[in-house]
C-alpha cells in the first residue's frame, strides 16, 4: 500500500480490493497542540478513516470504503440502528416479536421512547392493573395496558426504575423482582437478558429486567419489587426519616 | 419531551427544609463521568431548588462513558441521553468543562464556596505489575489502550506497535476481553463505530494475529461475565482457544456450581471445543489459566516474550482458592503486552484523606468524616469496579446521606450564603480557565456527529483538548473547518485528475 501527501492535510491511498485498485484519501487533521511524534506516526495516527471516491460517480458524491456490511452484533436488532447509535432502543423494540405484536401500528417509524406507555388505555378491556413495591416497602398501583412495557410505564407514574441503556439490553438499571404467580406467565428469558442478570447485583430466582415485560391481559395484578439499592446501606441501624 | 428517563418530580423531600432555610444548598460535583451525573440527578430530583454544579478536567462530559465504554457498545452510552435530558432541563445545573480540581482549582476553595462537595472523579490511574520489562514502549496498561482507542486526549499518541504477531493481555476481567475484542475485531466493523479515526487506521494495519488472555488463577475463577465472553465468542473470523485441561477441569466442574455460574462454564466449554476455523484472516483468542508473569523479555525496546511461572490452586473447584506458585515456568512469545489488572484512582489533593491501599477516598458510605461537607460517591469512594447499575446506587447512596445531613443540620449549612460559582469562575478566569458549558459542549457533540456522517460513523470524536475548546468557543484553530476542507481538497484532486485525463 502507498500513501501519498496531497497537500493541504489530504492524504491519498491506493489500496487492493477484489482484483481492483481503490483508491482513498484520508484528512489530515490539523491541530495546534498535537503532542510532539514522529512525522510518519503523525501522519498515521490523525489521519480520519479513509474514504474512497467512486471513479464513475459525479463529483461530491463519495461512499465509506467500507463495504457495507451487515454489522450484527445484535441479531434482534437492526443494522441501521447500530449505524447511527442515536435512538436505538425504539428502532429495536419495534424489533422485539413480542413488541411487534403488541404494537405493529407503529411500523417502522421511530416514536419517542415511551409514547405508546403515556397514552390511556382506550377501554377496559385493555387495562392491566399492576403494583410496585419500592425498595422501602411502598406500593404504588398502576394502571396500564395490554401491551405497555414495565420499563417506560414506571417512568410515567416516577417509579424508580432506571433504564440507562433505554431497554437496548446493555444494562441492569431495571432490574425487578417478579411475584411468584406470575413467573410462568413471562415469556422466558432470553439469552441476552440472562447475561446481563449475572452481573445484577441482589440477584434472585425471580429477577428479571422490567424492560423485557410487556403487559397482557394475564398479567393483571402483576407484582414487581424493586431490589434494594446497596447491600451496606445503613449498616449503622440508621433509618432515614421518610421523605 | 415526552417521557423523558430523566423525570422531574416535585419534592416533597426538601419542602419543609427550604420553607426554614431561605436559601437554596449549594453543592459542587468534581468529575462529570456517570458517578458525578447520576448524583446530580438525584440531588437535583430531591432538592429542585438547590444548585448543582459540575467541574470536570475534560471539556467533554460523560467520562467513562465516552472515554471506557467499547465503540462497539453503542447501547450503553444510551445513557447519556438521559443525563443530556437532565442537564438541560434545569438552570440549577451547571457544566464547566476544561477544570482540573487539584491543580486550576483546589478542593478546598470549593469546600468554602458550597455547601457541599461531592468527589466523583472516578480512577485515573493504573496499577503495576511489579515486574522487569514493565515499562517502555509497548508494555500499556488497560486504560491506556482503552484511552487510545476511545480519543482520551492524553493517550491519543501511545507508543504502540502493531506489527508483531501477538499479543499478551494479563488479567481476565471484563476490561481484559475489551482490550482483546478490540485487537480481534475485524477493523471493517469497527469502522461503523465511533472508534477514533487514528485508532482505526492503527488497526487496519496491526498484524496481531493472536491474543492470548492470561489469567492468575483458574478457569473456574475467572472475573468475566457472560455477556462479554459471548460477545467474544461471536466474533467473526476469530476462534476462542482453551487448552484441553481447562475445558476437561471446566465440564468436571461445572455439575457442582449454581446455574448462573454454570451457565458461563458451559459456554466457555462450548467455545473451547469448536472446531478451529482456519484461514489467512482468522484470528484467535487463547485463554491461558494459572500463570503469574515474571519478567517481561526485551532486548532494545523490542518485546520478545513474557516469562510466567506457572501457579497452582488449592482447591481447584473453589471460587476464593489460594493461589501459589511452582517451580514451573512458561514463556509465550509476543511483541505486545497490555495489562488489564485494575484501575487505580489519585489523590488529587493532599489535603483528602486518601487510602493508599485501597486506593479510595477514606469514607464512611460516602461521607468523607475528616472534612465536614465533602462527600464521594463512584470509584473513588468503593474502588474500581462494578457496572453502571453499581455506581448509580452508589450516587444514590452518597447524595441520600448529603440530604439527610442538610436536614438534620449535621451539615452546618445555609447559615451563611455560599456564593458558589459566582466565586469560583472569577477565580478560574484569573488562572486562564474559561469553562466550557454544557450548551457549548453541545457545539463540540454536533461538530463531532457531522465529522462522524462524512465518514458513515456514529460520530468522529475530537481527540485534543485545545481543539475540543476551538470548537466550544468558536474559535477556529485550524485555517479551515474539517469538512471544508476536506469537499475543498476532493475537488482539487478531482480537477487534477480531470485534467490530467484530458
Amino acid at each position: 500500500m502507498n500513501c501519498v501527501n496531497r497537500g493541504r492535510n489530504l492524504l491519498e491511498r491506493s489500496v487492493t480490493s477484489g482484483g481492483s485498485v481503490i483508491r482513498q484519501y484520508g484528512y489530515l487533521l490539523e491541530l495546534s497542540a498535537f503532542p510532539p511524534m514522529s512525522s510518519l506516526l503523525r501522519l498515521f495516527s490523525s489521519a480520519t478513516s479513509w474514504i474512497q471516491i467512486p471513479q464513475t460517480s459525479p463529483r461530491k458524491q463519495f461512499s465509506s470504503v467500507m463495504p457495507i456490511s451487515r454489522f450484527d452484533f445484535r441479531t434482534r436488532e437492526g443494522w441501521s440502528s447500530r449505524m447511527t447509535g442515536e435512538r436505538t432502543s425504539l428502532r429495536q423494540s419495534v424489533a422485539i416479536p413480542s413488541l411487534k405484536s403488541s404494537r405493529s401500528f407503529h411500523g417502522s417509524s421511530v416514536a419517542q421512547i415511551g409514547e405508546f406507555e403515556h397514552q390511556d388505555p382506550k377501554s377496559e378491556d385493555e387495562v392491566v392493573n399492576i403494583v410496585f413495591v419500592d425498595k422501602k416497602g411502598k406500593r404504588t398501583s398502576i394502571r396500564g395496558k395490554v401491551g405497555d412495557n414495565v420499563l417506560f410505564l414506571a417512568h410515567r407514574y416516577q417509579i424508580e426504575m432506571e433504564g440507562a441503556c433505554e431497554a437496548s439490553l446493555a444494562c441492569t438499571t431495571c432490574h425487578v423482582y417478579v411475584h411468584d404467580d406470575y413467573l410462568d406467565k413471562l415469556k422466558e428469558a432470553s439469552e441476552e437478558e440472562e447475561d446481563l442478570l449475572d452481573m445484577a447485583p441482589f440477584l434472585k430466582e425471580n429477577s428479571r429486567l422490567g424492560c423485557q415485560i410487556i403487559l397482557s391481559k394475564e398479567f393483571e395484578g402483576l407484582e414487581l419489587t424493586l431490589p434494594p439499592i446497596t447491600r451496606n446501606f445503613y449498616v449503622d441501624g440508621h433509618v432515614p426519616a421518610p421523605h | 419531551m415526552l417521557l423523558r428517563p430523566w423525570r422531574n418530580i416535585p419534592s416533597r423531600c426538601l419542602s419543609s427544609l427550604t420553607s426554614t432555610y431561605s436559601v437554596p444548598p449549594k453543592v459542587a460535583i468534581v468529575g462529570g463521568g456517570p458517578a458525578g451525573f447520576y448524583s446530580a440527578q438525584y440531588l437535583l430530583k430531591n432538592m429542585p431548588d438547590g444548585h448543582v454544579d459540575m467541574y470536570e478536567k475534560y471539556p467533554v462530559p460523560f467520562g467513562l462513558v465516552r472515554f471506557g465504554v467499547a465503540p462497539d457498545h453503542p447501547e450503553v452510552k444510551n445513557v447519556i441521553h438521559q443525563f443530556t435530558a437532565m442537564a438541560k432541563s434545569t438552570p440549577y445545573f451547571r457544566f464547566f468543562g476544561g477544570v482540573t480540581v487539584g491543580a486550576t482549582l483546589s478542593v478546598s476553595e470549593l469546600l468554602s464556596n458550597y455547601d457541599a462537595v461531592i468527589l466523583a472523579y472516578g480512577s485515573a490511574g493504573d496499577r503495576l505489575l511489579g515486574i522487569a520489562g514493565e515499562t517502555g514502549p509497548n508494555v500499556l496498561s488497560a486504560r491506556e489502550f482503552v484511552g487510545w482507542y476511545n480519543g482520551l486526549p492524553e493517550n491519543v499518541a501511545l507508543n504502540m506497535d502493531l506489527s508483531c504477531t501477538s499479543a499478551v493481555v494479563i488479567g481476565q476481567g471484563n476490561v481484559a476481553l475489551d482490550v482483546a475484542r478490540i485487537l480481534l475485531t475485524p477493523p471493517d466493523l469497527l469502522a461503523q463505530t465511533d472508534i477514533t479515526a487514528h485508532a482505526l487506521l492503527q488497526l487496519r494495519e496491526s498484524k496481531i494475529r493472536d491474543v492470548y488472555v492470561v489469567g492468575r488463577r483458574g478457569p473456574i475463577q475467572v472475573a468475566f461475565t457472560i455477556k462479554e465472553f459471548r460477545e467474544l465468542t461471536k466474533l467473526q473470523d476469530v476462534n476462542t482457544v482453551l487448552r484441553q485441561e481447562d475445558i476437561q477441569q471446566l465440564v468436571d466442574a461445572a455439575g457442582t456450581f449454581p446455574a448462573r455460574r454454570k451457565r458461563l462454564m458451559e459456554l466457555m466449554v462450548k467455545s473451547g471445543q469448536r472446531k478451529l476455523q482456519t484461514g489467512d484472516n482468522i484470528r484467535n483468542c487463547h485463554l491461558r489459566f494459572l500463570l503469574s508473569p515474571r519478567k517481561i523479555v526485551k532486548a532494545d525496546n523490542t518485546i520478545y516474550a513474557v516469562n510466567f511461572q506457572k501457579n497452582k490452586l488449592e482447591i481447584p473447584t473453589d471460587m476464593d482458592s489460594v493461589v501459589t506458585s511452582t517451580e514451573e515456568t512458561e514463556a509465550i512469545p509476543c511483541g505486545l503486552v497490555i495489562r488489564s489488572i485494575g484501575y487505580k484512582a489519585e489523590q488529587i489533593d493532599k489535603s483528602l484523606p486518601f487510602d493508599t491501599i485501597k486506593h479510595i477516598i477514606k469514607n464512611e458510605h460516602g461521607r468523607v468524616l475528616t472534612h465536614p461537607g465533602l462527600y464521594c460517591s463512584g470509584w473513588i469512594k468503593r474502588g474500581p469496579e462494578g457496572v453502571i447499575l453499581t455506581t448509580m446506587n452508589d450516587a444514590y447512596e452518597t447524595v441520600e446521606l448529603l440530604l439527610d445531613d442538610l436536614k438534620t443540620g449535621r451539615l452546618k449549612w445555609s447559615l451563611e450564603r455560599k456564593t458558589g460559582a459566582e466565586a469560583i469562575l472569577p477565580l478560574l478566569r484569573s488562572r486562564d480557565c474559561d469553562p466550557v458549558t454544557f450548551s457549548e459542549w453541545e457545539a463540540i457533540d454536533k461538530e463531532e456527529v457531522a465529522r462522524g456522517n462524512l465518514v458513515g460513523k456514529p460520530r468522529e470524536k475530537s481527540v485534543d483538548v485545545a481543539e475540543m475548546i476551538g470548537v466550544a468557543k468558536g474559535i477556529q484553530l485550524s485555517k479551515v473547518l474539517f469538512h471544508d476542507a476536506l469537499n475543498e481538497n476532493l475537488d482539487e484532486v478531482k480537477e487534477n485528475k480531470e485534467t490530467k485525463s484530458q
